[in-house]
């Protein structure tokens, strides 16, 4: 059979089958709008036990070599948070005075307090996602637990650790909050600037992320803690996404840009909280 | 027994090894790989999958590489976060042309297969990029060393993509 007569006689058919099937994978993905389809769920509930087999197998080979590899550097980082748990414990007792005071003030004018409570659902991370481009994770837990698009993950310590985008019966896809493609409503600095915590390929692959678009006026330092804002209604407010490591300006020199550092240490990550639903409460 | 008669078992035997090279090639893309960073581009992760497709279409012809890509690559998409459908058009064409060009224009050596594996995954690579740079403003220069170190650690997992689908298409002696 000649080239030509090849490419028409399956070449043809071939492309007629693969745009029929690219039409329906855009059909389904618009109609299902993050919820996984029927073989998609199926894919995510067969591999399940393999992928955490997998996962607990690299763990434990990732803590021998830790062992092994890298002793000097865990007695060092032992030793560091020590001294920052001395301090951290100095600070409690600060902080436990102004929590006294600030008590005593707020019954002096009756001023109610308020606070964000959180439903929260444990899961844990299964498995990464391979592409170089994104930084995604799947956690084991899905619909059947009450897990949505759009829920905010966190760590125990309340950092945000991403948003879910994707949800199959028993299993979920998160993007991390360092993802290119994920945008956060945020409060810089001891003054609480608004502005947005933006993904940015260059920052995501060094675990970073960039606070942006700052109201006309904010100031941003180096050290300046950034919480999320609770705008658009996505997250809650008050989580604690990062802290600004370095205060850059565009190259244009006019806008000027925070770097951030995580809260959330994503190579240690193992267990998640995920956020199912939250109110402001006094 | 008639009902047996109709059924190309050489070809059933074929598809099913085939599927398990590539179920063991999902395992280690997606749940091995995705957790290791090699040197380079800030610690890649590599991205082979397209070379087994290409492998598939080498030595099984168009037809098999494009429908194995298709499969492939609506897998992939569903496993990748972002891709709805830029692995199903990408490897189902890497496939059927890998299959054309073996029947056609270059031999089926090992050579041609990791010049051809090197070419698709540059081109894989490429593809995942693109969004970023059109729709969030990356720029080439931080997007090209990632795809770059991406294609340059996925060759060496194109090697038993290569053995592994020659031995089950010499395995099969009149299909092609």
């Amino acid at each position: 059979m000649k080239l030509k007569q090849y490419l028409t006689r399956y070449g043809i058919r071939i492309a007629v089958i693969v745009a029929a099937a690219a039409l329906i994978a855009v059909g389904a993905a618009g109609v299902l709008g993050g919820r996984a389809g029927f073989l998609h769920n199926a894919d995510g509930e067969l591999k399940a036990p393999l992928e955490q087999a997998t996962a607990a197998a690299l763990e434990w080979m990732e803590s021998i070599y830790g062992y092994i590899y890298q002793y000097d550097r865990i007695v060092e980082e032992n030793n560091s948070l020590r001294s920052e748990n001395a301090r951290l414990r100095e600070q409690s007792r600060d902080y436990a005075e102004l929590e006294a005071e600030n008590e005593r003030l707020r019954e002096l004018w009756s001023w109610t307090e308020k606070r964000t409570e959180l439903v929260l659902e444990n899961a844990r991370l299964v498995s990464w996602d391979a592409s170089n481009y994104t930084s995604a994770f799947t956690i084991n837990k899905g619909s059947s637990d009450g897990i949505e698009v759009g829920d905010c993950v966190v760590t125990e310590y309340k950092a945000l650790a991403g948003q879910v985008v994707e949800v199959g019966d028993n299993w979920s896809k998160v993007r991390t909050v360092i993802d290119a493609d994920l945008d956060v409503g945020a409060l810089a600095g001891v003054y609480g600037y608004a502005g947005m915590v933006t993904g940015d390929f260059a920052l995501m692959r060094q675990g970073k992320t960039r606070l942006a678009y700052l109201a006309s006026g904010a100031q941003i330092f180096t050290g300046d803690e950034v919480l999320t804002s609770g705008a658009g209604g996505a997250f809650p407010s008050g989580l604690w996404i990062g802290t600004v490591s370095a205060v850059l300006t565009e190259s244009g020199g006019q806008v000027t840009y925070g770097v951030v550092d995580p809260a959330c240490d994503m190579s240690s990550l193992s267990q998640v909280f995920i956020v199912k639903s939250f109110e402001r409460v006094e | 027994m008639i009902l047996l008669d109709l059924i190309n078992l050489n070809k059933i035997r074929k598809a099913v090894l085939l599927l398990i090279c590539t179920a063991v090639a999902f395992w280690l893309q997606f749940s091995v790989f995705s957790r290791i960073h090699l040197p380079g581009g800030g610690g890649v992760k590599p991205f082979f999958i397209p070379a087994l497709v290409i492998a598939i279409g080498l030595w099984s012809g168009g037809v098999w590489g494009g429908m194995f890509g298709l499969g492939i690559g609506i897998y992939c998409d569903m496993n990748l976060t972002g891709s709805t459908v830029t692995f199903l058009l990408l490897l189902s064409v890497l496939g059927f042309f890998a299959g054309v060009l073996a029947d056609y224009l270059i031999n089926r050596r090992f050579v041609a297969y990791m010049l051809l594996s090197a070419a698709g995954l540059a081109v894989a690579a490429l593809v995942q990029t693109v969004p970023l740079w059109i729709f969030r403003g990356a720029s080439p220069a931080d997007l090209l060393p990632v795809a770059l170190w991406q294609v340059l650690w996925s060759l060496p997992f194109a090697v038993p993509c290569y053995f592994a689908v020659r031995a089950v298409a010499r395995s099969d002696s009149g299909d092609g």
